[in-house]
C-alpha cells in the first residue's frame, strides 16, 4: 500500500514538473529573439513588428504561446522572456565575454586562475556554419580527426526555428496547426551528410561546435556510421541528428 | 677394441642416467604444471570459448613421448573441470615439428571423446630459408644453398632445395635462363602439409598451424611473400587454422613502434595472409594512392603530396585525390597534426570524392578540421571591478559581423545574461501576477487578436531605460522552455 502511495506521489510530482517546465508545444527550442527597435521604453523583437514572416519561434512565444494541440488557443497569456542576453550592464561574471560590435572589441572576465599570460581565445563567425558537407557521394571515411570550431547565428535571424518541430528552420507562411509557421529547411548542422551512402566517421572527436546539431544526415543517406567517437564541449543543442537516415549506427566510445 | 666397447657402455650408462634425471625432473615438476593450469583454467573459465584457447605446452622438447602424454593426461582433466568446451592444443616433440608427428604417427595420445582437442604444429620450412639469420657454413656451401641475403638459402622451392638439380641446371642452362627459373616458384610436391592432412583425416583431429613465418632478411625478390601465400593457401586447403609468427623482430608483420600503429603493417605479407580482411582497407594503403597534408609552413599546394613534399590545404588535397582516383580505387589523405582550417566556406565532398579516406597521420595527435579564428592582442583591463582583458576584433573578421561564440582556454565563454532588476508592479492582463520576474508589460497593438504587429515589451512601469542599452540590436530576449 505504501509502495502504491509513493508511486502515485512520484507520478504526480513528475507530471506537475513537466507541466511547469514545458506546456503543450514549445518544448523543443530555446528561442532568442533579437531586438528590432527601441522606441522610448517599448522594445520590439524580431517577429513582433514583422508578424509571422519574421522569426517564427519568437512570434510564437510572443503571441501564440497559449496555442495547444490542434492550434486551439488556450487563453493563456503570452510568454514573458526568461532572461535577456548580451546586455552590457549585465556583464559582470567570471567566464563571460562581451562583443562590442560597434567598437569592434571583445572583452572577457577571467575565470579563477586565468591570467593575461595564459589567455588563449578562439572565435568563429557566422559564415562558418558548415565546416564539412558530404553530398551525393559514397564510400567516404574520416578517421581520427578532430572536428571543431564552428557556429551558427541563424537562431536570432529572420528565419528562426519552427517552434513546434525539433529545430527545423522556419519556411514561411502561417499555419496555426503547426504552431504558427510551416517547416522549411533542415536543422542547421556543422557537419552535413546528404544523399550519400557508406560515410564513416571513426575515432573522431566533435567539439566546440555551435550549430543546432554537430552532425546531421538527411536526404535519404544510408549507412552513415559514427564509431568510437566523442562529443565534448558542445554548444549544439544535440550531437548527431539522424532523423532522416536509414541504416544508421552510432557507437559511443 | 676393448676400449671401444667400454666407451659404448659408458655412453649407454650416461644416456640412461640422463633419462632417469629427466624423468625425475618431470615427476618433480608435474605438480607445478597442474597447479599452473588449475589457476589458468579458473581465471579464464568465463572467457568466451571463441576468443581464447589453451596450449598445454609450447614446443615440447627434452622429454619423452611418455612424459608428454602424461603431461597432457594430467592437464586436460584440470582444464575440463571449468572449461568443458575450451579448445586445447597438443603439440608433438621437437618443437611441435610436423616431421616428428609424421615419423611417430601414433606416439602422441589423444583422449577419446574429446572433440575440442587439436594438434598444433610449428614449421619454418625450409629452415635455412625461413629462419634466415646467418648461415652456419660458408655461404656457397650446399647447406646454405648459395649466398642469399644474410648468407642463407636464397630460394625455398624444389629448385632451391635440391643441390643436385641446381647443379644440373647450372651446367645446362645459360645464366639468363637460370634467373628465370629461380623466379619461377615451384613448391615441393611432397610437402609435409599433405602428410599432416592425411594423418589428421585418419584420426579426425583438427590441425592448427600455430607458427610459421620468414625473416625480413628474405625479400620479395627471394620469394618471401610467395612463401606466405603458398603456406597460407596450402594450410587452409588442408583444413588447418593458421597463426603467423610475429616476434616484432626478424619475423615482424606489424611494427609496434610505428606511429600511427596502423601504418606499421607489412602490407604485402598482410595481404598475403588476409586477402579479404577489412583490415586491408586501412592497412594496405598503396603509397602511390596516399597524399600527405601539412597545414604548417612545410606544406605547399604546389607540392606532390608526399611525406617529403606535403600539400598544405584540404582543397588542394581534394583536387589531388580526385586525380589519383582515376588510377586507384581508393585514396587516402593523411593529415599531419595541426589546424586544417576550412576558411570561409565548407569543404564540400561530392561524387568525385567517393572512395577517399581522410585521416590523421598520427591518431595520438589528431589533426583538427574546423574554422577557428584566434583572438590575440589582449590587454589587461578591469570589468565591473573584476580582472579581465580586452582585445580588438581579429583582422580576418569583418567589422560588423555577428559573433556568437568565444572559447577561452578550450572552454566556452558565456555571454552576459540575466534580468534587469524588478521595479514596479506587473499589470494585468498580460503579465502573470505570479511571475516574480515580471518587470514590464507586453504592449499589444490594436489588432492583437490576430497579428499583433507593431507591439513590443513596454518597460514604462519600470526604471529600466532600454534606450540606454548599448548595441541594442545585439540584445536578445531568451525564452527558455
Amino acid at each position: 500500500m505504501l509502495l502504491l502511495v509513493l508511486l502515485l506521489v512520484l507520478l504526480v510530482l513528475t507530471f506537475s514538473s513537466l507541466s511547469r517546465s514545458c506546456a503543450g508545444f514549445n518544448c523543443w527550442v530555446e528561442p532568442r529573439c533579437g531586438v528590432v527597435s527601441v522606441k522610448g521604453k517599448v522594445v520590439s523583437l524580431s517577429g513582433a513588428a514583422g508578424g509571422p514572416g519574421m522569426n517564427a519561434s519568437c512570434y510564437h512565444r510572443l503571441y501564440y504561446y497559449g496555442i495547444g494541440w490542434g492550434g486551439k488557443p488556450t487563453g493563456k497569456a503570452p510568454k514573458p522572456p526568461t532572461s535577456i542576453e548580451n546586455l552590457r550592464s549585465n556583464f559582470s561574471h567570471a567566464g563571460e565575454f562581451y562583443y562590442d560590435r560597434a567598437a569592434a572589441t571583445i572583452e572577457y572576465i577571467f575565470r579563477a586562475g586565468e591570467t593575461l599570460a595564459t589567455l588563449e581565445a578562439t572565435a568563429t563567425t557566422a559564415t562558418k556554419q558548415d565546416i564539412l558537407i558530404v553530398n551525393n557521394t559514397h564510400d567516404v571515411a574520416w578517421r581520427d580527426v578532430k572536428f571543431e570550431y564552428a557556429t551558427w547565428l541563424g537562431s536570432s535571424g529572420p528565419k528562426g526555428f519552427v517552434d513546434t518541430q525539433s529545430a527545423f528552420i522556419y519556411g514561411g507562411g502561417h499555419n496555426e496547426a503547426w504552431g504558427g509557421s510551416t517547416i522549411g529547411g533542415e536543422p542547421p548542422v556543422n557537419i552535413h551528410v546528404a544523399k550519400s551512402q557508406k560515410v564513416k566517421f571513426s575515432g573522431c572527436s566533435f567539439s566546440h561546435l555551435g550549430a543546432v546539431y554537430a552532425l546531421g544526415g538527411d536526404g535519404g543517406s544510408q549507412d552513415l556510421v559514427v564509431f568510437n567517437s566523442t562529443w565534448e564541449s558542445m554548444n549544439s543543442m544535440r550531437a548527431p541528428n539522424m532523423s532522416a537516415l536509414t541504416h544508421y549506427i552510432c557507437v559511443p566510445r | 677394441m676393448l676400449l671401444l666397447v667400454l666407451l659404448m657402455v659408458l655412453l649407454m650408462l650416461l644416456s640412461l642416467l640422463l633419462t632417469l634425471l629427466l624423468q625425475a625432473k618431470f615427476t618433480r615438476l608435474l605438480p607445478r604444471m597442474e597447479a599452473i593450469w588449475t589457476q589458468i583454467s579458473t581465471l579464464f573459465a568465463s572467457t568466451d570459448d571463441a576468443l581464447l584457447l589453451f596450449e598445454v605446452y609450447n614446443e615440447p622438447k627434452s622429454m619423452t613421448a611418455a612424459n608428454l602424454n602424461a603431461l597432457n593426461a594430467a592437464v586436460v582433466p584440470i582444464i575440463r573441470k571449468r572449461n568443458p568446451k575450451r579448445t586445447i592444443l597438443f603439440g608433438g616433440l621437437k618443437f611441435m615439428s610436423p616431421s616428428w608427428i609424421l615419423a611417430n604417427p601414433d606416439a602422441l595420445k589423444f583422449p577419446a571423446d574429446d572433440k575440442y582437442i587439436a594438434l598444433e604444429v610449428h614449421s619454418y620450412d625450409p629452415y635455412l630459408y625461413a629462419q634466415c639469420k646467418k648461415c652456419p657454413g660458408a655461404c656457397a656451401s650446399p647447406k646454405c644453398g648459395g649466398a642469399g641475403p644474410g648468407c642463407c638459402a636464397k630460394s625455398w622451392g624444389a629448385v632451391g632445395r635440391s643441390g643436385t638439380v641446381r647443379a644440373l641446371l647450372l651446367a645446362l642452362l645459360l645464366a639468363l635462363l637460370l634467373a628465370l627459373l629461380r623466379a619461377d616458384f615451384r613448391p615441393p610436391k611432397d610437402h609435409w602439409i599433405n602428410g599432416m592432412k592425411a594423418w589428421a583425416d585418419e584420426r579426425s583431429i583438427s590441425l592448427v598451424y600455430g607458427e610459421f613465418g620468414v625473416t625480413h632478411l628474405q625479400t620479395a625478390a627471394t620469394d618471401r611473400v610467395k612463401w606466405y601465400v603458398y603456406h597460407r593457401q596450402k594450410a587452409l586447403a588442408a583444413g588447418m587454422a593458421v597463426m603467423v609468427w610475429d616476434d616484432n623482430g626478424g619475423f615482424r608483420v606489424l611494427d609496434r613502434s610505428a606511429k600511427p600503429l596502423s601504418s606499421g603493417w607489412d602490407n604485402p605479407v598482410l595481404k598475403a595472409l588476409l586477402p579479404n580482411s577489412p583490415l586491408l582497407q586501412i592497412k594496405t594503403e598503396d603509397e602511390a594512392a596516399t597524399l600527405v597534408v601539412d597545414a604548417g609552413a612545410a606544406g605547399d599546394d604546389a607540392a606532390e603530396g608526399t611525406a617529403a613534399a606535403p600539400l598544405r590545404s584540404l582543397r588542394a588535397a581534394q583536387a589531388a585525390a580526385r586525380k589519383l582516383r582515376s588510377r586507384h580505387p581508393h585514396v587516402t589523405v593523411r593529415l599531419l597534426p595541426g589546424s586544417h582550417n576550412v576558411g570561409d566556406a565548407p569543404l564540400r565532398l561530392g561524387p568525385a570524392d567517393a572512395g577517399v579516406t581522410w585521416r590523421s597521420h598520427d591518431s595520438t595527435n589528431p589533426a583538427s578540421v574546423g574554422a577557428p579564428i584566434s583572438v590575440t592582442g589582449w590587454r589587461a583591463t578591469s570589468i565591473s571591478g573584476k580582472p579581465g582583458a580586452v582585445a580588438p576584433l581579429p583582422a580576418n573578421i569583418t567589422k560588423g559581423t555577428k559573433l556568437r561564440h568565444l572559447w577561452v582556454n578550450s572552454k566556452r565563454a558565456a555571454r552576459p545574461t540575466g534580468f534587469p532588476a524588478a521595479v514596479g508592479a506587473c499589470a494585468a492582463p498580460y503579465a502573470p501576477a505570479t511571475n516574480s520576474k515580471c518587470t514590464f508589460n507586453l504592449s499589444l497593438a490594436a489588432n492583437s487578436s490576430s497579428y499583433p504587429e507593431g507591439s513590443g515589451y513596454d518597460f514604462s512601469l519600470t526604471s529600466i531605460d532600454p534606450s540606454a542599452w548599448h548595441n541594442p540590436d545585439d540584445v536578445e530576449f531568451v525564452f527558455t522552455s
